[in-house]
């Protein structure tokens, strides 16, 4: 099978890093894509799973942007509600019709969600999700996840991060995930100062497996924020949409009472939601929460076009299926070449990882020989279904990872000995 | 913590040990030394304490191994790789606490900002034990310690040659790793990330044949070791000298040097990521240019 090449990527970003600092900033630096030479820099264009690179090389796509491409790019339905409403206006001097038909939609949507606040990034919202609690319940302390992403503000990067100082971080304690006990010695230990408690519906942190909720863990964190009056917030901003329409915590059974989105929303167009229960309505409305393009109704109409066709299209249980069959594949092949093959978290955003080498190194060749052959897989991160992948996307890519296994056991060992 | 307590510290257990590596590849110090046979305890009261032993033209640099210093309210903890001494210890150990290593000249230093002065080459330290030594002190312990600062402040002029290009790497590489753990347990902006850090060993490599430092992060702490421990966690490679050299001194955009092939990154790159955040405040206490404010 053939591999690419990445020259004018390289080129590119030879150019970024003179005026851009890091060349590529953020979660989409390449510096996480290891090695980064076997993979590509910049993306030209997209259409369904797939999109191609400056290089003009062709890849399936299995980090769908991180997340917000979940209906395939270049999306036919999502596009034109978004030309409909660009020629109607989009940022304009008061908000259109369409805010108020997107808020209706998601509280049609969502369980337990009466009441809808629209913003651009899953930042702005964990963010506004501690000011309501705050508000709400007049407590200083937000409970949150070891390791737990709720965005890039100082309090979500913690404590010993650049550009972070003690007091961005003086409001939050963090706790191990799956552990309820030390919930309960947080409330003991700080009793009428919990304000809230975030987390995603599960634990997806990068370099590590995903975990899944223990039996009755949420049940027993919602039965915690009652007793003790704490708001309960979901960070389902990257889970959102790819477990269930209904919202994730639904998916786990439980309610909680601010639940937060953002990636699948619009299908790429930057918007992001919180939802509440009509108890914190008051609260939220109280908190002044703005930006410039907060407003921007282009994002909404395409919002409301994505939501309408997840629905149609069963998208949660489409993905998972594409997921799960993509992953039993994939562990078939590792298996059949003599490695072993993790998958953790849902199928709709697994997280592989072969743990033959518990350093990551095997995992990231891997990784990097799919790329090179076109499957664009990371090794860090979990990687992203759509609605778009296909049956003949799927056999491709299963004849990639298979001539990836056979790379790895001809190649010379790696950097790191592997 | 204060400034010049984090400073003391690095002082005495990051830059201190390179007096190892100087003694070792610069034939001119190694026979400096090579007839000296003999302890240098340092001390600072209330603060770090760590021994600079010679033996048989090696130096080595390490934690006391005397008996502990006792306060005058009883024993007196000892912390981290080097210990710590009370503030009434001062002059309570004697001659030979160190052991089989020779005799002791015991330094004292009445703060950390006395010690701190020393390394700036403001003040001198007061000798406890070992007066009949002290002519090793003003000598060849001296030029010694003179030839460790002059690779450790380098010049673009003296950068140019390959040979000062090697030792300034090397003794930077290992001051660096040495801080680690001195910053991770009292910078007050480094402590947070004690807990989030990732089990396993990260090695740093100059390619294509060193210098290499390992870093063992465990649940009690990190430590460094001289050297590439096997099996690493993550691997840190940089392409040569040059490359390794604007790395250490902050000359090399990190993320863009590590998609251009200068610095190689593979494996559990989290635990890299917390390893170079504490890297990034060692300037901040070992450069001319550090502020005292720059902590307050």
């Amino acid at each position: 099978m053939d591999t690419y090449s990445f020259a004018k990527s390289q080129e590119l970003f030879a150019r970024a890093t003179k005026v851009i600092p890091c060349g590529i900033p953020g979660h989409f630096s390449p510096a996480l894509l290891v090695p980064p030479t076997a993979y590509p820099f910049f993306a030209a264009s997209g259409k369904g799973a797939h999109f191609t690179d400056v290089d003009g090389n062709d890849f399936i796509d299995y980090m769908c942007a991180y997340g917000p491409m979940v209906l395939g790019y270049d999306n036919k339905v999502v596009h034109d509600a978004a030309a409909k409403q660009r020629k109607l206006g989009d940022t304009l001097a008061a908000p259109a019709p369409v805010m108020v038909e997107l808020a209706e939609k998601l509280t049609s949507m969502i369980a337990a969600a009466d009441w809808a606040f629209f913003a651009k990034n899953g930042g702005d919202m964990t963010n506004y999700a501690t000011m309501i609690a705050r508000t709400a319940t007049g407590r200083p302390l937000i409970v949150a996840i070891e390791g737990g992403y709720h965005g890039v503000a100082p309090w979500m990067q913690g404590a010993g991060h650049h550009g972070v100082i003690a007091g961005d971080v003086a409001g939050f304690v963090r706790i191990p995930w799956n552990d309820v006990e030390a919930f309960e010695r947080v409330l003991a230990e700080h009793p009428g100062q919990v304000a809230g408690f975030i987390a995603t519906p599960y634990h997806h942190p990068t370099f590590a497996d995903s975990e899944l909720p223990a039996e009755g863990y949420w049940q027993r964190i919602r039965e915690l924020c009652d007793r003790e009056g704490v708001v309960l917030i979901i960070d389902d901003v990257r889970c959102g949409f790819r477990l269930s329409l209904r919202g994730s915590a639904d998916y786990f059974g439980f309610t909680p009472d601010l639940a937060c989105y953002c990636k699948a929303i619009a299908n790429g167009y930057p918007i992001a939601a919180i939802v509440g229960s009509e108890a914190l309505k008051g609260a939220a409305a109280k908190v002044f929460y703005a930006g410039s393009y907060w407003y921007q109704a282009v994002p909404m109409a395409a919002g409301l076009a994505c939501l309408a066709e997840l629905e149609r299209l069963d998208a949660p249980q489409r993905m998972q299926d594409y997921g799960r069959a993509l992953t039993d594949g994939m562990k078939r092949l590792a298996d059949k070449h003599g490695y072993e093959l993790k998958v953790s978290g849902v199928t709709s955003m697994p997280y592989l990882r072969l743990t033959d080498d518990p350093s990551l190194m095997l995992h990231q060749r891997f990784c990097s020989e799919c790329a090179r052959r076109g499957a664009y897989f990371t090794s860090h991160h979990n990687w992203f279904m759509s609605c778009a992948h296909t049956q003949k996307d799927l056999d491709r890519t299963l004849a990639i990872v298979e001539d990836a296994f056979t790379a790895l056991e001809k190649s010379p060992k790696g950097q790191g000995g592997n | 913590m204060s400034y010049d307590d984090v400073r003391a510290r690095l002082n005495l257990l990051a830059v201190l040990p390179s007096l190892e590596d100087v003694v070792r590849d610069d034939p001119e110090m190694r026979a400096l030394v090579s007839a000296a046979r003999l302890t240098i305890r340092f001390s600072v009261a209330g603060g770090p304490s760590i021994s600079v032993r010679f033996a048989g033209g090696v130096c080595t640099v390490g934690p006391d191994h005397g008996p502990p210093p006792v306060a005058a309210g009883g024993p007196v903890a000892a912390g981290g790789p080097a210990g710590e001494t009370g503030p009434a210890a001062a002059g309570a150990a004697g001659p030979g606490a160190a052991g089989g290593h020779g005799p002791t000249v015991r330094l004292v230093f009445t703060s950390a900002s006395h010690l701190n002065r020393m390394f700036d080459g403001a003040s001198q330290p007061i000798p406890l034990w070992g007066f009949n030594h002290l002519g090793f002190l003003k000598n060849e312990f001296t030029e010694l310690s003179d030839r460790m600062a002059y690779y450790l402040t380098p010049s673009e002029e003296l950068l140019e040659h390959p040979g000062y290009l090697a030792m300034n790497t090397l003794l930077t590489l290992n001051t660096a790793a040495f801080a680690v753990p001195v910053l991770l347990g009292h910078d007050p902006d480094c402590i947070p990330l004690r807990h989030g850090l990732t089990q396993g060993a990260v090695v740093i490599k100059v390619l294509p044949d060193g210098p290499a430092v390992s870093l063992v992060c465990g649940a009690s702490g990190v430590i460094p070791v001289k050297g590439e421990l096997p099996h690493p966690s993550a691997l840190v490679l940089l392409r040569d000298l040059p490359t390794a050299n604007a790395f250490l001194n902050g000359k090399l955009d990190m993320f863009a040097a590590a998609v251009t092939g200068d610095v190689q990154i593979w494996g559990q790159v989290n635990l890299i990521d917390s390893v170079a955040l504490v890297l990034d405040r060692v300037p901040k206490y070992l450069t001319p240019a550090a502020e005292p404010a720059a902590t307050a």
